[in-house]
């Protein structure tokens, strides 16, 4: 079973209303700061910012303190972007492999994800709307923030900006609406699908490598552990199960009972252990 | 399979660069300033890019020769590495290089003349003194090799330098430049080994033992120096019998007369990365087993480590007593 998460961070509701349709989310009832729509398994989250670096700085933070799978999803920022007019036809969706800012020296390479139906490009992110359609990137007022924030929050590799052309020349931007923007993403979904599988299975190596043991909160709930004991505990038990995959650790130590008892049990007998590698 | 490949601006037209490039027809480059701008960042997880590594080609500013740890040596005094690359193909589960960098990207410095210079210098500073250079030590010396050109580069120059020494470090049995020349009287061509058992389950992506060994044997019989580099020992159940016959395996294959030195290490860790090291691999078994501190390093116990070391020492004293033995305690 996958246990790996996806979190979407999404500017305007009409970019985000046919994956809402699509991966059947549903929004969170209640008095949220940003709505915030999620599926049945809770594995698919997603938040609508609305538009601006602050908007979307806010968005990000809110979304990761509500998600209870934050740290270990894949985040995705998604949505329309300007471009020139040499680096695509409207509709055309870029996984963004360079990220940029108008006013910041930084530069953000993010991890190219393999096996993508998607062409690469380059985006820059400014302050305010732009018209100039002679430049080679994309450009938006959001995704050089989203990365700057969530790279501080998870690793790297779990972080991914796509953005669909919405407009090259001054003459297109002028078509741009709801309902065009709804459309023309409603097209597009079907490309989004390897990425968001792709997504999937690295939030859940990233969920199976951080996961506590199964038997840590019910030890430590019966017993007093101190922080030290607890991270010793932590350990132990991850080298119980290499160790000893066919011998049920909670039948040995049921009858132990202090914490200082159960980890001398388990040091004793991970030290009398001597590996096997045929 | 390279995910990407990203290469420093200052070097775009060198032409090793555009020869590399040709072997990534399908690849669109992506240029940076630094490699330091995708390599090695806070927050970056070793594991994931372990299955997805990129390439990135850069240019090294310095410190292009360094001195090895001072009981780092096959017998001259004067020991230094030189690191043309970072990181290596395969995926062993000692390797400190999982805790020393946060990417598995490979990182491939392409200025060989730089590297060559510095060598020079050593070479001229130290002149008439025996000196030793071990490449291998930051990535493996020939894995890489149809890409960099690395070994095809340098042991011609090498070759002309008769007071020194090369030892080429590597698990690699894609040999082409060695088997395509005549061995190189001062290089060394030195193998890690284990015994097969642990070898299938810690050394991910590398050649198994038997398809080194044989490798080795067809490079002993051309006349190459061959090194034998038992290092890390690794310590469980049976552990003298399967050492056992990984020994009489090698030297039953392997023609005496070729093996220029055997190498014993203990399996070691800095302390510094191993928390790192187990962070990003929990579930590996041989990190699983009884570690201790000692002083700057995880390793096993004392008891254990001087049990190995001598057992191996007798027994290889067996099979080829007139051998070259070196020990390298893995000081940090």
């Amino acid at each position: 079973m996958n246990n790996g998460c996806i979190c979407w961070v999404i500017a305007l509701a009409s970019e985000a209303k046919s994956l809402i349709k699509d991966f059947k989310m549903y929004l969170m009832p209640g008095d949220t700061l940003f709505p915030i729509y999620k599926n049945k398994n809770e594995n698919e989250w997603l938040v609508i910012t609305g538009v601006g670096q602050l908007n979307v700085a806010s968005g990000v933070s809110y979304l990761y303190s509500l998600c209870p799978y934050s740290k270990t999803s894949f985040w995705i920022n998604f949505g329309i972007a300007g471009a020139g007019k040499n680096v695509g036809d409207i509709g055309e969706p870029f996984l963004i492999n360079e990220l940029r800012h108008h006013d910041f020296k930084k530069i953000y390479y993010p991890f190219i994800l393999p096996n993508l139906k998607l062409k690469n490009a380059m985006l820059k992110t400014y302050n305010k709307p732009q018209n100039n359609y002679k430049r080679s990137f994309l450009f938006d007022m959001e995704g050089w923030v989203f990365y700057n924030i969530v790279q501080k929050k998870i690793t790297r590799e779990l972080i991914a900006v796509v953005k669909i052309i919405s407009d090259n020349s001054p003459e297109t931007i002028l078509s741009i609406n709801k309902n065009f923007i709804n459309k023309f993403i409603k097209d597009k979904i079907e490309n989004l699908m390897t990425l968001r599988d792709c997504g999937f299975s690295l939030s859940d190596l990233e969920t199976e490598r951080k996961k506590e043991h199964f038997l840590f909160v019910d030890i430590t709930e019966k017993f007093h552990f101190t922080f030290s004991q607890c991270q010793q505990l932590k350990n132990f038990l991850i080298r119980w199960d290499v160790n000893f995959p066919e011998r049920p650790l909670f039948s040995e130590i049921k009858d132990l009972n202090d914490a200082k008892s159960i980890l001398d049990y388990m040091e004793s007998s991970l030290k009398n252990h001597k590996l096997k590698w045929e | 399979m390279i995910n990407q490949i990203y290469i420093e601006n200052e070097i775009k037209d060198h032409p090793r660069v555009q020869s590399i490039l040709k072997k990534f027809k399908r690849k669109t480059p992506i240029y940076i300033d630094k490699y330091t701008s995708v390599f090695n960042k806070k927050n970056q997880n070793f594991r994931i890019q372990k299955k997805y590594p990129s390439l990135i080609l850069a240019k090294k500013k310095a410190g292009y020769v360094l001195k090895t740890p001072s009981d780092f040596g096959i017998g001259n005094s004067n020991n230094f590495y030189f690191s043309h690359m970072y990181n290596c193909l395969y995926d062993c589960e000692y390797c400190f290089l999982q805790g020393m960098f946060s990417s598995a990207d490979y990182v491939l410095f392409i200025n060989y003349e730089d590297f060559e210079d510095g060598i020079k210098e050593k070479i001229n500073f130290l002149k008439n003194e025996k000196v030793t250079f071990f490449s291998g030590y930051d990535c493996d010396s020939l894995a890489f090799e149809k890409i960099s050109g690395f070994v095809s580069y340098f042991l011609p120059f090498f070759k002309k330098f008769s007071n020194v020494e090369i030892e080429l470090r590597t698990k690699s049995t894609q040999l082409e430049p060695l088997l395509k020349m005549e061995p190189v009287s001062n290089c060394i061509v030195a193998f890690s080994l284990l015994p097969a058992e642990i070898a299938d389950k810690t050394d991910h992506k590398a050649p198994t033992i038997k398809k080194r060994i044989n490798k080795i044997s067809e490079l002993a019989s051309m006349g190459w120096k061959i090194g034998l580099r038992f290092d890390p020992l690794i310590h469980g159940e049976n552990w003298k019998n399967i050492y056992k016959e990984l020994f009489a395996d090698v030297f039953k294959k392997i023609d005496k007369k070729a093996i220029h030195s055997i190498t014993l290490g203990p399996l070691r860790f800095p302390k510094a990365m191993f928390k790192k090291i187990l962070g990003m691999n929990p579930r590996s078994k041989l990190l699983s087993d009884v570690l201790v501190l000692r002083g700057n390093k995880i390793s096993y116990t004392n008891e254990i480590e001087l049990e190995m070391q001598s057992f191996c020492i007798d027994l290889l004293n067996q099979h080829s007593p007139e051998t070259l033995f070196f020990s390298c305690k893995g000081n940090f």
